[in-house]
């Protein structure tokens, strides 16, 4: 099952995840949301799990 | 000695709709073209303006036409903006989660993805599971 997984912290701070999707797939997936919640320059980690891809991001950066 | 400050946020609030939608679900209410009260009767304009029955200060939102964001501002004094807004890590981090949270939702049905939401008691945080079809 292809799944995006967001999850919104209190502190601000977000996370996205995708998860059961292959290769580049990811990127197109949680880009949407990505550009739906302004989230610019998010840090990210890709890894390989089990011939899926997964892209985790977080964009928990907080300017004060 | 207190003042109005403005926050930089992580994900941009740039939809209106959602800012009151979330200001809602947090207790709030929605006031338009008002002012924000602070600290001794300060007050700062807002396009958007957030009001809670706990708070003796309001949260002011105004767009930035460069960005297109809405930029919080907020006498965030004695701690009542983020008792209601936030956490003392983010004085709108709720806001933010909780704005997130229905952008989200808006977006997977637009898109035809089936969406859940759980929140967790301890933490407060807000997760989304979007199956992509």
């Amino acid at each position: 099952m292809r799944e995006i997984i967001i999850k919104y912290h209190p502190d601000g701070s977000v996370d996205v995840e995708a998860e059961g999707f292959v290769g580049g797939e990811c990127l197109q997936a949680t880009a949407p949301f990505e550009k739906a919640l302004g989230i610019e320059n998010p840090k990210r980690k890709m890894k390989q799990e089990g011939g899926s891809s997964v892209a985790a991001r977080t964009a928990n950066q907080i300017h004060q | 000695m207190s003042h109005f400050t403005k926050t930089e946020l992580p994900i941009q609030l740039k939809d209106a709709a959602m800012i009151k939608k979330a200001a809602q679900k947090l207790g709030c209410e929605v006031l338009e073209n008002a002012e924000a009260r602070g600290w001794r009767g300060q007050t700062h304009f807002g396009e958007i303006v957030l009001r809670h029955k706990n708070s003796p200060y309001d949260v002011a939102l105004i767009k930035n036409k460069k960005t297109g964001a809405y930029e919080p501002i907020a006498d965030l004094y004695g701690g009542h903006i983020e008792n209601i807004f936030g956490t003392s890590e983010h004085p709108y981090g709720k806001l933010i989660a909780r704005y997130g949270a229905e952008k989200t939702k808006k977006l997977a049905q637009v898109l035809g993805y089936a969406v859940t939401e759980t929140v967790d008691p301890k933490t407060g945080t807000i997760t989304h599971k979007v199956v992509i079809q």
